[in-house]
């Protein structure tokens, strides 16, 4: 598919560090909060407020103009495993214990698994297209994929892309990662040539995005063969390649013997970064965006990011642009 | 670009379990909604309608495993995604040969697990919650479902979008067929009944205590549903290439935000209004080519306001097509209400014919639209334009060309 080149121009995010008695990395509310204060959000729940504090970080970083005057109609994606089910568990539990009448009807829009995109939407007054993304780890990197496929093609000329999670006892009970969770909520800006005021504001070009089933018989050598495909159609070598970034729900075992494949067949063998804290569904963008905060990518060099389970593998091929 | 072509569709809804029966419910003018047995007794609940399937044949083309591994919103799409798939043709070894993708929208996604979830738990405590519910609950469960129920290799995508999700899927299947991702797109939107969004309607006063009445001066509220349209859209080449006949075709699919409220629509229709002319200007017909718009029409006194405002601001005084809102007849079906209404869309293209809004008493002078009312109409449809609104401001209308 052919079309306009992709670039990062504002990212931003939030991600846990205090640990809870599970040892897993909470936010503490009042990290995110002061990005929102002064905001009409009576009655928005804990994971829109996350993600509207990260999605207002990444776009106050770049020069998009995103008021209600604006008619240029953005999209916005965002990816999530669990989202809004919190929400819906607690309106829910209401409910049961205490009978439908006593529930409060403000916290009935917060029930609908769209919401959070929703309340970020409603705030960024983004007017194109809002999409919300399930897909297991994949989500925030999916979201990603799809808003970089909806600026490449023009369908929309910017987009706003990330995911946020937050933990609950609830989520606890049906998360299977392996990890230490971690909450976290990112967002990246997407914007064409046509778009961009200040080219100092770049930050990276998104190469690529791709994403296949992998079944049961899930090898690296599949993996290997699509991420070598997307170097080979934009004639990229594995020398180009700075680090790749790789997030997994695969049973260890697994795991090892995929990445092993990986570093085979991609010639990276030192330069392999697995995710050390599972973000869950925020897990692709927490990726991206702390690679390019950290200053982690080096200018001109191609940053891949893999995120998988075992139903799916999904790819995002980045260069860092500047200093 | 690749043209997009619908060439199978599945349906399981109130009105019926397959096409045949669906259009004869909603040609006659069928009401398929009526008081919900498990609310009936209930003093928390001061409205009793409904529309739930009644009809538990819809799972008989499911293995136990599947009934047991998956929540009922999984099945429903399982189900519909398959007869959608036998509608069109296409064989197992078509799905499993192709680049297949799957796109579900939903609202709720598996509602009717956290309903036993919140059950149990409220009962015996949280940690008398069986991993099989837990394990089921996860909304892109639908996806994986679907995909391994019917064996595709290509992307899955779960997109909630609330009452828009229907049409949020098709588009973004249209979009993966452009961008040369599928060759064949398996897309759609369910959604169950759930307790959840039958108090929460409740408790907004969004509700009609006996019919739904879209379009009319006395028009009380909605009537929450349930249901699955599923479809199976191809790349034209690849339609044309295996010689199959042609449902439909969408043209476009325009989608907007109003950037304004979570439950209340924009007062002016900003975001619908859009969506509509998105659509129009993307098919590249003009708005006289629109026979027919299927409304979004959910009988709240809001939102058909809004969207009778947002119609005229399309289209002008001098031309409005008719508007009809099927709702009438099955109720709000969540986030299969859009992909439901292009299945009757795609129907009443074929048959030359428009479906009526029933229940319809006294014109609302606020609704300034040929609402088709109480009886079918004959028409020379060739496009007709299918409008979807969501809570969260979220639009879409999409328009659909007769196949051939």
């Amino acid at each position: 598919m052919s079309g306009k080149k992709v670039y990062i121009t504002g990212v931003g995010g939030f991600t846990g560090t205090t640990p809870d008695s599970n040892n897993n990395f909470k936010i503490l509310d009042e990290e995110y909060e002061l990005s929102i204060s002064g905001r009409q959000l009576r009655g928005v729940d804990r994971v829109s407020r996350l993600s509207i504090a990260a999605a207002v970080s990444a776009t106050g970083k770049c020069n998009l103009k995103m008021d209600r005057n604006n008619d240029r109609e953005y999209g916005l994606f965002y990816g999530t495993i669990y989202g809004a089910l919190e929400s819906v568990h607690e309106f829910d539990m209401v409910s049961v214990s205490t009978g439908a009448l006593s529930v409060n009807p403000s916290l009935f829009p917060s029930t609908v698994l769209n919401s959070p995109a929703c309340q970020v939407g409603i705030q960024l007054a983004i007017s194109g297209p809002i999409y919300t993304v399930c897909s297991g780890i994949m989500s925030s990197l999916d979201a990603v994929g799809l808003g970089y496929l909806y600026v490449h093609s023009q369908a929309v000329p910017a987009a706003v892309a990330g995911g946020a999670e937050v933990i609950t006892e609830m989520q606890q009970l049906m998360h299977k990662g392996r990890s230490r969770q971690g909450e976290a909520g990112g967002f990246i800006v997407m914007e064409t040539e046509d778009t961009i005021n200040d080219t100092s504001s770049i930050a990276a070009e998104i190469l690529g995005y791709s994403t296949i089933n992998i079944g049961a018989s899930q090898t690296s050598h599949r993996i290997a063969e699509l991420v070598v495909g997307m170097l080979e159609e934009r004639d990229l070598t594995f020398g180009d390649i700075q680090k790749v970034y790789y997030g997994s729900y695969l049973d260890k075992s697994v795991d090892n013997e995929l990445i092993g494949g990986l570093q085979d067949s991609l010639h990276i063998k030192d330069r392999l970064e697995q995710l050390e804290t599972d973000w869950m569904g925020a897990s692709g963008v927490i990726q991206i965006v702390t690679s390019l905060n950290k200053n982690k990518c080096e200018d001109g060099r191609i940053n891949i990011f893999i995120n998988i389970d075992d139903i799916k593998c999904s790819v995002i091929i980045l260069k860092k642009i500047g200093g | 670009m690749n043209n997009c072509v619908i060439t199978g569709m599945g349906v399981l809804s109130t009105a019926g379990l397959g096409s045949e029966e669906f259009w004869e419910t909603l040609m006659n003018g069928k009401i398929t909604y009526g008081e919900i047995e498990n609310f009936k007794d209930n003093p928390n609940f001061r409205i009793k309608i409904g529309a739930k399937i009644m009809d538990e044949s819809w799972s008989k083309d499911l293995t136990s495993e599947m009934l047991e591994k998956y929540g009922r919103t999984s099945c429903y799409a399982i189900r519909t995604a398959i007869s959608a798939i036998k509608d069109s043709g296409l064989s197992k070894s078509d799905i499993s040969d192709a680049r297949v993708a799957i796109c579900i929208g939903t609202t709720m996604g598996e509602i009717q697990v956290e309903e036993k979830i919140s059950e149990i738990r409220h009962e015996d405590g949280i940690n008398a919650i069986p991993q099989s519910l837990l394990d089921s609950y996860r909304t892109d469960i639908i996806g994986q479902a679907v995909k391994e129920a019917i064996g595709a290799s290509g992307p899955v995508y779960v997109v909630p979008a609330a009452c828009a999700a229907g049409n949020y899927a098709i588009a973004l299947g249209k979009r993966l067929l452009e961008w040369n991702i599928a060759d064949v797109v398996i897309a759609g939107g369910v959604d169950v009944f759930s307790r959840v969004a039958f108090t929460g309607f409740q408790r907004l006063l969004s509700l009609t205590a006996d019919q739904c009445r879209p379009f009319s001066s006395n028009r009380k509220g909605l009537v929450v549903g349930e249901g699955c349209g599923m479809f199976v859209m191809e790349a034209g080449r690849h339609a044309k290439a295996r010689g199959t006949r042609v449902l439909g075709e969408i043209l476009s699919v325009g989608l907007t935000s109003d950037r304004y409220h979570m439950t209340a629509p924009h007062p002016e229709g900003d975001g619908a209004a859009r969506a509509m002319e998105n659509a129009i200007r993307d098919a590249g017909i003009s708005k006289r080519d629109i026979d027919y718009i299927s409304a979004h029409g959910t009988g709240t006194p809001a939102n058909d306001k809004v969207e009778s405002k947002a119609v005229i601001k399309v289209f002008g005084q001098d031309y409005v097509p008719p508007v009809s809102s099927i709702k009438s007849m099955l109720g709000h079906a969540m986030g299969a209400a859009s992909a439901l209404e292009l299945i009757a869309s795609i129907l009443m293209l074929e048959r030359q014919i428009i479906l009526p809004t029933v229940n319809f008493i006294e014109a609302d002078p606020e609704c300034p639209v040929d609402c088709v009312p109480n009886k079918p109409r004959e028409a020379k449809l060739e496009c007709i334009l299918s409008n979807s609104f969501a809570f969260g401001g979220q639009d879409s209308s999409l328009i659909v060309r007769k196949g051939w």
